[in-house]
């Protein structure tokens, strides 16, 4: 385009001369002014000579041309006016131009659209003496170019723009200088531009890829191909980045490239995903396989059908792995889970919940076996489960051993139970027989004291009505069988309250030891006699009230009633703590008890002393020992022959005095 | 009038004894004697012999042993106790019992007193005396029709 316009303006300067040398010599060289004619009729320029009045006086023979394309013949048109010509060039610049040259005698350039005939044209006029020379041409195509180059700079502005708003763009020089960065680039490397400009891409090396990969890369684009590839760069703080990298080679006319353009996009949290699921991915992969390692594993789909399972499935299965693949659960079900199991099961993990339970199988070979299971629904995006994962151990030794154990419990139970109502019986039998053996120890003694009270009560009438009449010897045989049956009677009642010890049952209540040892030294006539020191302050312990009682009373009695017959009773009574006991102790200054005797002066009927000796029925200290342990205590004796004993009861502490079932 | 006191005793022993501490003591009521439970109901309700309440008035205490032949003493006072016109009848348990059992059932049933016959005849006197005195001397006697 550039040649043919500067052709164009040699050809204008040649022309403008060659119409000064004929306004020099003017009408004297018409022939040569033909002459001239004719060569300016060969240039290919169009050329039209108006006179004063505006009238073609010359119209050279490619105006003509154009002219003529224009719908017009030349030939008519020698001699009429340029404005009858072209009325529409009235008042637009052509008009003004034509007429500033005529009336400055000068030489004017412009260019102007024929509106009518939508074409633009660049005139030359020049004032000659008797008018205008004008060359035209037609310029409506580079007009045409010219704009359309402006619109595609504007755009390619625009797009220059668009890429630097929205990628990241380098131009470097053949040699990899960097000849040109955006604002991008800056950001995104932390770099200022000045110190990016003149360095070559080294800068930003990360050293994450090969020396092969940018060697790859200089290859492929120094051959003028387009590079496409993903880059991690390092940026000014020691950051990395990632840049999806497009470079493009811009070719010199040599074919060899002149720069290379650079167009980056940003895609460093991408690739911070790819990398963060990568390793998910690995771990996952690591889990699985532990996973696959450990467990038996199977993978359903959401109609049930297997659409995985790992080595030990079908090893515990004894499937295949083809088998198994399409198939449901149902081809290892065991049957011994009720329907209602099984509903549930898909009940929970239907509606998006993890199940665990205990399943019993059935293998290939009809053997079967447990796994304690976890099935773990996997929900899509529309929330209904995509898949099922079911984790299962196995536990078939440890149901076995717990089916073992609950048939030995069972049959332990079944026996337990038969023993149970065996002893169950026997105590009723024994209880019904105890029953019966106290009622009739009760009746025996009640029905012996009977005519045993009216023996004493004739003896007694006897004296008192008819005594005047017996003799002395009479009266101390009636004597004799009153005091025996005294005796008997005695004996009786010691047997009726040892009895009583024996059934005492109910509420043990606290008692104070202490009250009770002075209500009974008061209440014994016999024991008020004698020398009774109390020793004792608050003990409460829990006991029968009429039994202990009994006890204490048995206890005095005896301490008293063994002395060696001058010696003054003394009797200490006192109390010591013994843990969860209260003891009691009673120590007298009687004649004791050898220590081969002190077991057995517990026992019932055990009298250590001839009958005559000491008054006693035997069984008191019985009555005290059954008593004892009727309220959970204990009793005991220290002594030596000749020099007192010290008997001794434990009875449980009452603690804040409450009440005891 | 000399108030009737009946006495249900089916030892024959005792009733000597009670008999002799009566005289003993002097008293003039007139001691009435059932031997069983049986004969006990046939009294105060007035049958056959007893229908007689010339001979056999209505007493105005009743001492009740509790071991008795055919028909038991504790059942002789819960029949009592049933009988609207017996209803307030002073009944005083004389026994040779005294098992806890025996003295919660009797006073559960509507006993007025609760004793232990005394092996000593003279004991027996004293106590009839203290009996006598206290039921007819310092207590009053309801009416019974």
């Amino acid at each position: 385009m550039l040649i043919p316009i500067s052709i164009l303006l040699v050809g204008g300067a040649v022309i403008t001369w060659l119409v000064y040398l004929l306004r020099e010599k003017n009408v004297a060289l018409r022939r040569a002014e033909r002459n001239c004619a004719k060569v300016l009729s060969n240039i290919t320029d169009a050329f039209i000579a108006l006179d004063e009045h505006w009238r073609f006086t010359y119209i050279s023979q490619r105006a003509g041309d154009v002219f003529r394309l224009l719908g017009k013949d030349p030939d008519e048109m020698i001699d009429t006016r340029y404005w009858d010509q072209f009325p529409g060039v009235i008042g637009t610049n052509v008009e003004a131009e034509f007429r500033r040259a005529r009336d400055e005698k000068t030489s004017v350039s412009f260019e102007s659209f024929f509106a009518e005939n939508r074409r633009w044209f660049e005139m030359n006029a020049y004032s000659t003496d008797d008018g205008l020379s004008v060359f035209f041409r037609d310029i409506t195509q580079r007009k045409v170019i010219a704009e359309e180059t402006q619109t595609a700079l504007r755009e390619l502005n625009d797009v220059k723009f668009a890429l630097d708003q929205h990628a990241i763009v380098a131009i470097t020089d053949p040699a990899g200088k960097i000849t040109y960065v955006n604002d991008k680039f800056c950001a995104i490397s932390k770099y200022a531009r000045e110190e990016l400009i003149g360095q070559d891409h080294r800068i930003i090396n990360s050293g994450h890829h090969p020396k092969e990969f940018f060697r790859d890369l200089w290859r492929t684009i120094s051959s003028g191909h387009v590079w496409k590839g993903e880059i991690k760069n390092r940026a000014k703080d020691g950051s990395f980045y990632w840049v999806d990298t497009t470079i493009v080679p811009y070719l010199g006319e040599d074919g060899k490239p002149k720069q290379y353009i650079a167009i980056r996009a940003d895609i460093t949290e991408r690739k911070n995903a790819e990398e963060r699921t990568a390793v998910a991915l690995r771990e996952l992969g690591d889990l699985k396989a532990a996973l696959d390692e450990h467990a038996i594993v199977a993978i359903t789909d959401p109609a049930g059908k297997i659409t995985y399972v790992n080595d030990k499935f079908c090893a515990i299965s004894k499937y295949a792995r083809e088998e198994l693949i399409g198939q449901d659960h149902r081809i290892i079900n065991s049957g011994y889970h009720s329907k209602e199991f099984i509903r549930d099961l898909w009940r929970t993990i239907g509606s998006g919940h993890v199940w665990k339970g205990e399943i019993k199988n059935r293998a290939k070979d009809g053997s079967f076996y447990w796994v304690d299971t976890t099935i773990v629904p996997y929900l899509g995006e529309d929330g209904k489960p995509k898949q099922y994962i079911a984790i299962r151990a196995d536990i078939t030794e440890r149901k076995n051993a717990e089916e073992a154990l609950k048939n030995a419990q069972q049959a332990l139970q079944a026996h337990a139970a038969t023993l149970e109502q065996t002893v169950a019986e026997r105590t009723a039998m024994l209880r019904e027989k105890i029953g019966e053996l106290e009622a009739f120890s009760y009746s025996i003694s009640h029905d012996m004291r009977q005519p045993l009270r009216s023996m004493q009560g004739y003896a007694r009438v006897l004296l008192s009505d008819y005594g005047g009449a017996l003799d002395e010897e009479a009266k101390r045989y009636l004597e004799r069988i009153r005091s025996s049956a005294n005796r008997l009677d005695r004996l009786i009642q010691d047997v009726l309250t040892y009895s009583k010890a024996t059934r005492a049952e109910g509420r043990l209540v606290p008692i104070d030891l202490g009250r009770m040892v002075r209500e009974v030294v008061e209440i014994y006539p016999m024991l008020k006699a004698v020398d009774v020191e109390v020793a004792t302050g608050e003990a409460f312990v829990l006991g029968y009230e009429a039994i202990l009682t009994q006890c204490i009373s048995n206890l005095l009695t005896n301490a008293v009633k063994f002395v060696v017959k001058d010696r003054v009773p003394n009797v200490r009574v006192w109390t010591e703590s013994r843990g969860q006991f209260v003891r009691l102790c009673v120590k007298d200054n009687g004649i004791g008890i050898a220590p081969v005797d002190q077991q057995r002066i517990f026992d019932i009927f055990s009298r250590i002393h001839a009958d005559t000796a000491y008054e006693g029925t035997g069984i008191g200290l019985s009555i005290v020992k059954k008593a004892v342990e009727k309220m959970g205590g204990r009793v005991g004796v220290e002594s030596e022959l000749g020099k007192g004993s010290l008997f001794w009861i434990d009875l449980p502490r009452a603690t804040n005095h409450t009440t005891y079932d | 009038m000399t108030e009737t006191i009946l006495l249900v005793e089916d030892s024959e022993d005792d009733v000597f004894f009670m008999k002799r501490a009566f005289k003993v003591s002097g008293l003039k009521s007139s001691l009435q004697v059932a031997p069983d439970g049986r004969t006990a109901l046939d009294y105060l309700s007035g049958e056959g012999d007893y229908a007689d309440r010339e001979k056999y008035p209505i007493p105005s205490l009743l001492l009740l042993d509790l071991k008795l032949p055919y028909v038991l003493g504790l059942d002789v006072l819960k029949w009592i106790r049933m009988r609207p016109e017996l209803q307030m009848l002073p009944v005083v348990v004389l026994t040779s019992s005294s098992e806890p059992s025996d003295l919660e059932r009797a006073y559960r049933h509507g006993a007025n007193s609760f004793m232990v016959k005394p092996s000593d005849p003279d004991e027996l006197i004293g106590l009839v005396r203290c009996l006598h005195e206290y039921w007819f001397k310092y207590n009053v006697i309801p009416h019974l029709e």
